[in-house]
C-alpha cells in the first residue's frame, strides 16, 4: 500500500475509533438509565427504612437531566480530565481508576503472555515435532482446559495461593491453540519454507525469518484476540478472588447504579478493545 | 466409536433432565433442617448442603435448567445475529465491549427483587442478547463472500428470481453457518453460566443451576469433607467434552 | 432477419473505463470468438451484456439488442426473463460457479423453473452434453463433480432454454487439454444441431479459432481487428494481433 493510502486508512480508522468509543460510553449510559432496575436501590428491600428516607434517597440518586444532556456534560467533564465523581463510592472516578487499573493491566498482560506462550508451545509440539505422542498430549491438554470454567480455575489457584495470572493463562491458551496450530501448520507446508529448506538454510534462520517473520502479522492479530479473551476471564476471576481491579469495580458500579463510573469504564474498555481491533486491521 | 459414546452420554444426561422429578428423591428446595452438611450415603446420595438440601436432587434439577437454557440462549444469539448481521457498524460497536462486561452490567442492573424463575429466563436471555455480535460478524463476512461468489452470478445469469436464489442457493450456506455457530455457542454459554453462577450473577437461589452449585467450591474445607461437592463440576466437564466430541 | 446479438457498449468501474465503445454483431447460427489478453476486459464484456456488471461494482452505457429487442432500459425483472432464456451464459471455472452445497438435480430443476412451467426432463439435455442422466448423478452434490463434469453441467444450464445467443466466458480455461478439445467439439456440435449463435470469449486464440466463424481481437478495451480466422492468422493487420499470432506455438519444421 502507498504511504498516502495508508495514511488515509489510518485517519479513517482513527475517526471510527473515536466514534465507537463515544457510542460505547453512550450505550453504557443508556443501558444504566433505561434498565428496569435503575430506580431500585438496595435500601428498597430493607423494611427498617422509612418511606420518606427512601424517597429522599431516590431523589438523590436520580439525575433529573435527560440522557443526552447528562452524557454531553459528562463528556465535557471528561475532557477536563475529571470523569466525574462516583456516586456509589463517593470518590473521584479518575482516582479510583488510577488505583484499580494497574492491578487488572498486570493480570491481563501476564495472563496473555502466559497464554500465548503455552498455546504456541503446544501448537509447535503438535505441528513441528511430528511426534504422535506429543500431539495427543497437546490436544488433550487443550481439550481439558477448554471445558473448565475460568472461575473454577481461579478458585483452585486462589486457595493454593498460586499466581492468578496462571489461571488467566490457562483459560486463554486453549482458545488460541486451534488458530496457532493452523497457522504453524500452514507455515510448515508453505512453499517458501520448503524452498528455504531446499537451499539448506539453518534451522535458526528458518525459525526466525520464515516462521516468526512470516507469521508476525497474524501473531499480532492473535495477541489482540488473546488480550480481549484474557480481559474477559479476568473479570470473574477478580470478583471471585476479591482482587481490587477493573472487573470487580465494574460489578460494584453496576450494582450501585453508578452512572459516572460505568460510563468511564465503558469508555476505557471500548477504547482498548477497539484500539486492539484497529491495530490488528491496520497490520493486515 | 468415541462419538457414539459421547452422544449416548449426552442423551442419558438429557433424559435425566427430562425426568428430573422422577429421578430426584426430593424437591430441589426441600430443607432437612435437622441434617445440614450430611455426609454422603444413606438417605442422601451425595449428602446435603449447608441448608440441609439434598445435593443429588439439586444436581438433577440443575442439569435440567442448564441443559435446556444454554441451547435456548444460543438460539437467541444466532437468530439475533441473522437478523442484525446487515448492520455491520452495530456489530462492530457491540464487539468492542467484551461480552462478559456487557452481561455483568445488564444483569446487575435488573431490579433487585427479581424472582428466581424470572432470574433463570433473564440470565439466559441476557446471555443470548449479549452474545449476538460474534456470530453476526461471521454471518456478515460470509454474506459478503456469497455476494462475490461465482455461483450467485451464475444463478442470476440463468434468470432465477431473487427469492428463489435466496431460498435455494443462499439459505443452505447461511443455515450451515447458523448450525456451526449454535454448536460453538452452546458450550460457551454453559461455561459462562458456570462462571456467572460462581459470582452470584446467574440463576438465583433457591433454584439450582450448575453455576450456583459450583459456588459451594468456594469453601475448600467443605470439599475435603464431602468430595461430592465436585459432582456438578465433573458433570459439567463431562457434558462439555461430549459436546465437543459430537460436534467435532 | 434480425441479428442474434448486436451491441455497442462502454463499461467502467468507478472512474476507470475498461471497455471503450466496444461494438459487435453476431448473426443467427454464427460463432464469434472474442480473443484478448487477460485484463483486456473480456469477462467484463460478458457480464455487461447480461447487464449483471453492477453486481461486480461496474456500470455500463450503450446499446444491447437481442433478436432486435433492446435490453438497456429494461427493468431488473424484465432482464430476469431475458437471462437464461434469450441469452445463455457459460461461466469460467465450475469450481466457483457451481454452488457446491446443492444437488445436481436441484440446480437443474431451479434453472428449468426459472423460465418454464412444470417438471423438466433432463435426459436428452444431459446426453447432449455427454453427462449421465441417472439418479446417482442427479443426486450428487455439485461439489463432488469433476471439473470436466462441472463445466459440461454449466453448458447444459446455458443451452437449457435454447437461447438466441450463448455467451461463453473462457469455458475451457479450467480444463485439461483433452477435456478442452472435447468441450470445444461439443460447442461446435451444439451450434450445428440447434443453430445457437455463440460469443466465445477466450485468451486462447488457437483453440477457439478452430470452431469459430469470425474472430474479434480485444485490446485495451477496444476491438482492434475483426475477420475470419484464416485471415487473422495469415494476414494480421493490427500490431497487437500480429504479436498475438507470433506468440502462438508453431509446428516445428
Amino acid at each position: 500500500m502507498t504511504p498516502r493510502g495508508f495514511a488515509r486508512r489510518l485517519a479513517s480508522r482513527l475517526v471510527s475509533l473515536v466514534v465507537i468509543v463515544l457510542l460505547g460510553g453512550f450505550a453504557a449510559a443508556a443501558l444504566v438509565r433505561y434498565s428496569p432496575g435503575f430506580a431500585s436501590l438496595p435500601e428498597d428491600l430493607d423494611p427498617s427504612i422509612s418511606p420518606e428516607t427512601l424517597r429522599a434517597l431516590h431523589a438523590q440518586n436520580e439525575d433529573s437531566n435527560p440522557l443526552p444532556v447528562f452524557y454531553a456534560r459528562y463528556l465535557a467533564g471528561t475532557f477536563h480530565g475529571g470523569f466525574g465523581v462516583s456516586t456509589s463510592l463517593n470518590q473521584p472516578v479518575a482516582e479510583l481508576l488510577r488505583r484499580r487499573a494497574p492491578v487488572t493491566v498486570r493480570l491481563v498482560a501476564e495472563g496473555t503472555a502466559g497464554g500465548l506462550l503455552l498455546g504456541s508451545l503446544l501448537a509447535w509440539a503438535a505441528v513441528w515435532t511430528r511426534c504422535a505422542y506429543l500431539q495427543t498430549v497437546a490436544v488433550s491438554l487443550t481439550g481439558l482446559f477448554l471445558v473448565v470454567p475460568p472461575a473454577v480455575l481461579a478458585l483452585v489457584f486462589f486457595f493454593n495461593e498460586a499466581p492468578l495470572a496462571i489461571a488467566v493463562a490457562l483459560a486463554v491458551f486453549p482458545r488460541l491453540f486451534g488458530t496457532l496450530r493452523a497457522l504453524l501448520g500452514d507455515l510448515y507446508q508453505s512453499p517458501a519454507l520448503l524452498a528455504a529448506r531446499a537451499r539448506g538454510l539453518s534451522s535458526a534462520t528458518i525459525a526466525t525469518r520464515y516462521v516468526l517473520g512470516a507469521a508476525s502479522g497474524q501473531l499480532i492479530a492473535i495477541t489482540g484476540v488473546a488480550l480481549v479473551l484474557a480481559f474477559g476471564s479476568a473479570i470473574p476471576i477478580e470478583v471471585i478472588c476479591g482482587i481490587p481491579g477493573i472487573g470487580a469495580l465494574a460489578l460494584q458500579a453496576a450494582i450501585g447504579r453508578d452512572m459516572p463510573l460505568l460510563c468511564a469504564l465503558a469508555l476505557i474498555i471500548t477504547f482498548f478493545v477497539t484500539a486492539i481491533h484497529t491495530f490488528g486491521d491496520l497490520i493486515e | 466409536m468415541r462419538r457414539k459414546l459421547a452422544s449416548a452420554i449426552l442423551i442419558l444426561v438429557a433424559l435425566c433432565a427430562l425426568f428430573a422429578p422422577a429421578i430426584a428423591p426430593f424437591d430441589y428446595d426441600r430443607q432437612f433442617r435437622e441434617s445440614p452438611h450430611a455426609a454422603a450415603g444413606g438417605q442422601f446420595l451425595m449428602g446435603t448442603d449447608n441448608l440441609g438440601r439434598d445435593r443429588f436432587s439439586r444436581l438433577v434439577y440443575a442439569t435440567r435448567i442448564s441443559i435446556v437454557l444454554a441451547p435456548a440462549a444460543a438460539a437467541v444469539s444466532v437468530l439475533l445475529a441473522l437478523m442484525l448481521s446487515r448492520f455491520s457498524s452495530l456489530t462492530t460497536l457491540c464487539l468492542s465491549l467484551p461480552w462478559i462486561f456487557l452481561f455483568i452490567i445488564m444483569r446487575a442492573l435488573l431490579p433487585l427483587d427479581t424472582g428466581p424463575f424470572a432470574s433463570i429466563l433473564l440470565t439466559f436471555a441476557l446471555m443470548g442478547v449479549a452474545g449476538w455480535a460474534w456470530p453476526a460478524r461471521i454471518f456478515n463476512a460470509s454474506i459478503r463472500q456469497i455476494r462475490q461468489s461465482g455461483w450467485l452470478l451464475q444463478a442470476r445469469a440463468s434468470g432465477m428470481p431473487s427469492r428463489r436464489i435466496a431460498l435455494i442457493h443462499v439459505w443452505p450456506h447461511l443455515r450451515a453457518i447458523a448450525v456451526a455457530q449454535f454448536r460453538v455457542l452452546v458450550p460457551a454459554y454453559i461455561l459462562s453460566e458456570a462462571s456467572l453462577g460462581l459470582i452470584g450473577l446467574g440463576v438465583a437461589e433457591p433454584l439450582p443451576s450448575w453455576g450456583n452449585l459450583l459456588a459451594e467450591l468456594q469453601r475448600p474445607q467443605a470439599v475435603s469433607a464431602n468430595p461430592w461437592i465436585l459432582a456438578p463440576l465433573g458433570l459439567l466437564m463431562l457434558v462439555m467434552i461430549c459436546l465437543e466430541e459430537v460436534s467435532a | 432477419m434480425n441479428n442474434a446479438l448486436e451491441f455497442r457498449i462502454s463499461a467502467s468501474y468507478g472512474k476507470t473505463e475498461v471497455l471503450h465503445s466496444v461494438a459487435g454483431t453476431i448473426a443467427p447460427g454464427e460463432i464469434v470468438a472474442l480473443a484478448g489478453l487477460s485484463g483486456s476486459g473480456k469477462s467484463t464484456l460478458a457480464l455487461a451484456l447480461l447487464r449483471l456488471l453492477h453486481y461486480r461494482g461496474g456500470s455500463v452505457t450503450g446499446s444491447i439488442t437481442v433478436e432486435g429487442r433492446e435490453l438497456t432500459g429494461l427493468s431488473e425483472s424484465a432482464m430476469r426473463s431475458v437471462r437464461g432464456k434469450l441469452i445463455g451464459y457459460v461461466p469460467q471455472s465450475p469450481g466457483t460457479a457451481l454452488n457446491e452445497r446443492l444437488k445436481v438435480r436441484t440446480l437443474l430443476e431451479e434453472t428449468w423453473s426459472a423460465h418454464a412451467e412444470g417438471a423438466g426432463s433432463f435426459g436428452a439435455l444431459l446426453e447432449s452434453v455427454q453427462l449421465p442422466g441417472d439418479q446417482v448423478f442427479l443426486n450428487k452434490r455439485a461439489g463432488e463433480l469433476s471439473t470436466g463434469q462441472g463445466q459440461r453441467l454449466l453448458i447444459a444450464f446455458g443451452i437449457m432454454h435454447k437461447p438466441a445467443v450463448l455467451l461463453a466466458d473462457e469455458p475451457t480455461s479450467a480444463l485439461d487439454v483433452i477435456t478442452q478439445a472435447a468441450v470445444l467439439k461439443l460447442f461446435a456440435e451444439l451450434n450445428q444441431k440447434n443453430g445457437t449463435a455463440m460469443l466465445f470469449i477466450s485468451h486462447d486464440l488457437l483453440s477457439v479459432a478452430s470452431i469459430s466463424h469470425r474472430v474479434d481481437i480485444l485490446h485495451e478495451g477496444k476491438i482492434v481487428e475483426s475477420g475470419p480466422p484464416g485471415k487473422i492468422f495469415s494476414a494480421p493487420e493490427h500490431p497487437f494481433t500480429r504479436s498475438l499470432v507470433d506468440a502462438m506455438p508453431r509446428r516445428m519444421d
